[in-house]
Parts: C-alpha cells; structure tokens; sequence
C-alpha cells in the first residue's frame, strides 16, 4: 500500500486547506483527486475487509437502510466502516478513504457496509465482489441519467449476479421479485410489508410498475406487520418485535425490514433479533430524512425529496396542515419534469419556495393549485426569511428539499459536519 | 370541449400529463368548462375520432411519454391510436404526442449518443380549425429532451405537434400555449393567474438556460 502513499498525503492535505478555507467543505475535490491520482485504491480498500464488502442499493432508501444495517452489525460488536449518504458514488468512496484511512490507506474495520447508487454498484461490482447485497426497490427515478426503470432492473440484476453470498430482496416490488427469479432460490432471502402497513402509503410506494402479470410474492422472512405512528411490528420466522422507526411513513417501516433481514442474513447465528429491535427503536433519523433539529430557536423537521417516489411519500406523511413550510428545489434537479408527477393534493400551503429552481418549483404549485406566500429564488435570503417568522401553531417549521438545496441549507444554517464515515 | 388523454396512467412517465393539466387550468381560470377523458383502448379511441367528426365540437388530445414496459404494454393499439390521430389532423383538431409516443409512431434511426439536456425549438404552427384569423404562425417551445433518436425536436403535420421535449413542454412553452387556449377561448393568456404562470415560465427558462 505504501505505492499510495503520494496520492493519500495529496488528498488529505487538500481536504485539510479547503476546510481552512470553507467550514464544512473538503469532501468532493479531495476524493476526485485522489480518484485521478490512485484509481486503483479503492478496489484494494474494498477487497481488503476480513467480512467482505456489504452492498444496499436501489432506487429509494438506501441511506436510511444503510443506516439501520450498519448500527445493527455494530451493535453485536463488529466494526464497520461505512460511507455518508452524500457519498454513494464512486467518488464519494473515494472522499472517505481520504477522510477515513491512515496514511498507507489502511481501513480499520471489519466489513464495510456500503450504500450504492444504482449505476454505481453495477460498475463498482466489476471489480469488487460484494459478500451480500440488498436491493430495496426501483423506481421511475433521475431518467436523465438511467432513461428508463428496466435500463436499472438490469444493472441492479447484475450486481445481484455477481455477488458471491446471500441477496436480499423486496418481496413487494415486481421488479426485485424479478431480479430474484434469475438468482438460486438457496441465495435469496426476501423482506416485505404486510397490506395494512402498505396500505397507509396513499400512493403506495412508488415501485416502477412491469405492466406484466403480477409474479406471486415469495415467501418473506422478515416482515413489517403493523405500523402504528411510529411504532412498528415486525416479525422474523414466526416471532414478533416491536420497535421504533426514527419517523413516520410505511416506507421507514419497508426500509427497516430491509435492514432487519440484512442483520440477520450476515450475523447468522449470531443475530439478535430482540436486541436488534431495541438498536432500531434507539436510532436517530437519518441526515435530512425526517430528521428534527433545533435552529434559531425554532423546532424544525427536515425532509430530502430526491425522485417523485420520496416526494410523494413525504408529503403524504405530512400529518394535519403544517402552517410553516419551505419548499427548496436546488440544482441537482436537472430535468423538472418528474415535479409533475407527483400528487400535491396533501400540501395546502407553502410558505416559501426557493432553491436554483425556485420558478419551476413554483410553477408545479401553482399548476396544482398550491399556494405559497412568497418565491425567494437567493436561497440564503429565504431561509433567513423563513427562520425569521414566528413559531408556526402547530410548533415545528417543516422544510422540504431536495439534495444541492439540503447541502446549501446546512451550510446556510450552520451545520458544518453534516454525517461523516464512521470506521 | 372534451380534452382526451390517451392511456395517462402509463404514459406519464417524464410528467408529460401535466400538459392536460396546464390546460386546464389555464381554461379554468379563464371562465371556461371543459371536460377530461382518458382514452383506454380502440374503443375509446374510436369514440374520440367519432366526437371531433362532429362539426364544431372543440377537443384536445394528449398521448404522453412511457417506460419500455410501458409502451410494450399498448404497442398491440398502435394502429388504432395512429387512425385516431389522422381523424383528428382531418378535422384541425389538436394533437399532442410527446416522447417515445412520438417514436413509436415515427419512423427514426438510433443514435450513438443520447441527448440529455433543455432545447428551446423553433416551428411553424398552422391555424387551427375554428379560428378567425387562418394564419399560420412560428412558435417556439422549451423543454427537456432525454432521447437518442435522430427525430426534430418538434414536428409538425397539420393539428398535429410531435415532440421530444418533456417538462411538460406547456408548461415552458408559453407561444404553444397560447396557441392551443386561442383555439379553445379565441384570447389566450389574459387573467391574472396566466400571467403569472408566464412569469414563473419565463423565470424558469432564464435558470434552465444557466444549468
């Protein structure tokens, strides 16, 4: 390892100057360097784990799953390093490990339990065999990049192929259950939710649909059976455990499932499931996933709407009339066009729409018959606006963002060190 | 006045039903009552071609974007949707197909690279039927193209507007808008929400031109 020497000290340095420079960021450029100075590194990294390499894909959850699986497996006493959220690409691998490694590149970890988008994992999983993947759904999700949802079907299929160990699967997308039909029967173990729990997704979750005949549900080991607020059954081979999820919405519940069975599958025998039930009550919202901070003196809940799949789950979760919210669509929503497919019948009022594509943003509102009191397309402007009205009736602001306008708003509102990778 | 939508709930991919929707709303708010159906199969379509036959009847068709599945799902109604199409240009009905709708129906090659990025695309429209004043007009449009065909961006054959470009096209397209609320209303945008969609529209191209 000591031929990646160089190209580490570069990135760390790198990231040590821009930090000088901009609080809370350093993450992007020193990857990308690191990832033109030493590309083969990352192979090497990942290769390197005693328990192998842990994949969660898919279309919608990855984050929040990866989350669950990784304090799960922490929690029966093996380290594991994984990558933040905003790092799910191959340069993102690459800003951890300057981040995270020693100077020789060395990764002090059992497994590494790592979160893939999509084309990611398909080209990734060239390389590197993963020991377990978990997909967790496809959706009609950034078709300016995958086109169409069987264009991701087959590349999420071929990271399932190639996997040398166990595959977990979403018994309740059509397009998993495919994926599973070109895979042994002894290799695949399946999670699901039950129809109650389904049923409190007003648009459902969002699968791509197949327009062929349904295939019949595999059996499931690991279900999410009952949900009620926050609090959630599930149940394993016959047993039932309550837990919490970190918010509301059956897709939290579809997610912990996921990451329920993923636990199980990789542990083993040495799986706990009550404690693991106890871990999950105990977890925190993810990072921008429902996640409750305190800002200005104001209680806030913070929800990231990447796909039409995530916006209508969130604002379907969106319980009574919140009185204050803001609507931010930034720059990483290239094409527009998936705005409109969402139903925007459970959002009454906004307060204020901003972010890069504050106009568009504003158009799809006004179109559905949203109003909203005010554009602000200064993004800075805007949050000192909102933050700057009284404490709404119902006692929480709620903002609604999508990924560059969650990162400009943390950064806006001070929160430097938005998750880092843990090892 | 009927707007019809041809499968909706599969060819609503990119959004493009928001077309119908824009429509509508700019109807509404014009004072105007129209009705919405959504066309599943020979049956309906025949029905469709049936109403606009109909002297003075004012309708509107809609065939959206779709998956692969999607398409290949409906593919089997190809020929009855294309007669459809034909009954509507024969009578200067509006048409609007949008995507791979417009690939299916059209002829094209494959190109290596795919285009992924806003077009603003300029076209000539013909009068529509029940118009006073039969002048044809140069429109343009804006929208997102997402394809790897070698078809224009907008093409024109009578009432009929095939296009690549998603959005929905209407909602950026403010000239093409226009177009279509003067054939139903005979005035276009001229209440005080439809200035304000203009607005926002104008807004949203000047930041789609900056990405």
């Amino acid at each position: 390892m000591f031929r990646y020497l160089p190209a580490i000290l570069i990135g760390k340095l790198a990231r040590v100057l821009i930090r000088v420079f901009r609080k809370g960021g350093g993450s992007a450029l020193p990857g990308l360097m690191l990832s033109r100075l030493a590309p083969g590194l990352l192979y090497k990294t990942l290769n390197s784990f005693p328990l192998g390499l842990v994949i969660v894909t898919g279309s919608a959850g990855k984050s929040t799953t990866t989350k669950m699986l990784v304090a799960l497996v922490r929690s029966h006493g093996i380290s594991v390093f994984t990558n933040p959220s905003t790092a799910n690409i191959l340069q993102g691998f690459y800003s951890t490990i300057v981040e995270k490694s020693s100077m020789l590149g060395r990764l002090r970890a059992d497994v590494a339990i790592l979160e893939m988008d999509e084309a990611h994992a398909s080209s990734l999983t060239n390389r590197v065999v993963p020991k377990q993947v978990t997909i967790l759904n496809v959706m009609e999700d950034q078709l300016d990049r995958f086109v169409d949802p069987s264009l991701v079907r087959s590349e999420l299929s071929k990271v399932a192929q190639v996997c040398s160990g166990a595959v977990i699967l979403n018994a309740d997308d059509q397009n998993t259950v495919m994926i599973g039909q070109d895979l042994a029967p002894n290799r695949v173990h399946w999670f699901g939710i039950s129809h109650q729990v389904a049923a409190l997704s007003r648009h459902g979750l969002g699968n791509a649909p197949t327009y062929l005949p349904a295939l019949p549900r595999p059996k499931v080991s690991t279900e999410a059976v009952a949900l009620n607020g926050e609090e959630l059954l599930l149940e394993r081979r016959q047993v039932s455990y309550v837990t919490k999820l970190p918010n509301r919405g059956a897709h939290f519940a579809l997610d912990a499932a996921a990451a329920f069975e993923s636990a199980a599958i990789f542990l083993g025998e040495k799986f706990d499931p009550q404690k693991s039930a106890q871990v999950l009550a105990e977890l925190p919202p993810v990072f921008a996933r429902g996640e409750r901070v305190s800002v200005r003196g104001h209680d806030v809940e913070f929800n990231l709407v990447q796909n039409p799949g995530s916006m209508q789950l969130n604002i379907d979760a969106l319980v009574g009339e919140p009185d204050q919210i803001l609507f931010a669509i930034g720059r990483d929503v290239h094409d527009p066009s998936w705005l409109w497919t969402v139903d925007y019948s459970n959002l009454r009022h906004v307060k204020v729409v901003t972010g890069f594509n504050a106009a568009e943003a504003a158009l799809v509102l006004e179109y559905h018959s949203v109003t909203y009191d005010r554009v602000i397309e200064d993004l800075d402007e805007a949050l000192d606006y909102f933050f700057a009205l009284p404490t709404p009736a119902r006692g929480i602001k709620t903002v609604l963002f999508s990924a560059d306008a969650m990162r400009r708003t943390r950064r806006a509102l001070g929160f430097w060190t938005p998750e880092t990778a843990q090892s | 006045m009927r707007l019809f939508s041809y499968f909706p709930d599969r060819l609503n991919l990119n959004g493009d039903q928001g077309n119908l929707l824009i429509l509508l709303r700019n109807l509404q708010w014009a004072g105007v009552g129209v009705e919405t159906y959504a066309l599943h199969g020979e049956e309906d379509l025949r029905e469709a071609a049936k109403y606009v036959a109909d002297q003075g009847q004012l309708a509107f068709l809609l065939v959206g974007h779709g998956s692969i599945a999607a398409m290949k799902s409906i593919e089997n109604q190809r020929d009855a949707l294309a007669r459809c199409i034909q009954a509507f240009e024969a009578s200067g009905t509006p048409v609007l197909v949008i995507g791979s709708s417009y690939e299916s129906l059209k002829g094209h090659e494959v190109l290596e690279q795919r285009v992924s990025r806003f077009v603003e695309a300029e076209f000539t429209l013909p009068a529509l039927s029940g118009l006073e004043s039969g002048a044809s007009n140069i429109c343009s449009a804006f929208g997102y193209v997402n394809s790897q065909t070698n078809l224009a961006p907008v093409l024109v054959s009578g009432s009929v507007v095939y296009t690549l470009l998603h959005g929905p096209v209407l909602a950026k397209s403010t000239a093409l808008l226009e177009h279509y609320l003067k054939y139903f209303t005979k005035t276009g945008l001229d209440n005080e929400h439809s200035m304000r969609v203009r607005e926002l529209a104008e807004m949203a191209i000047r930041t789609a031109k900056l990405s």
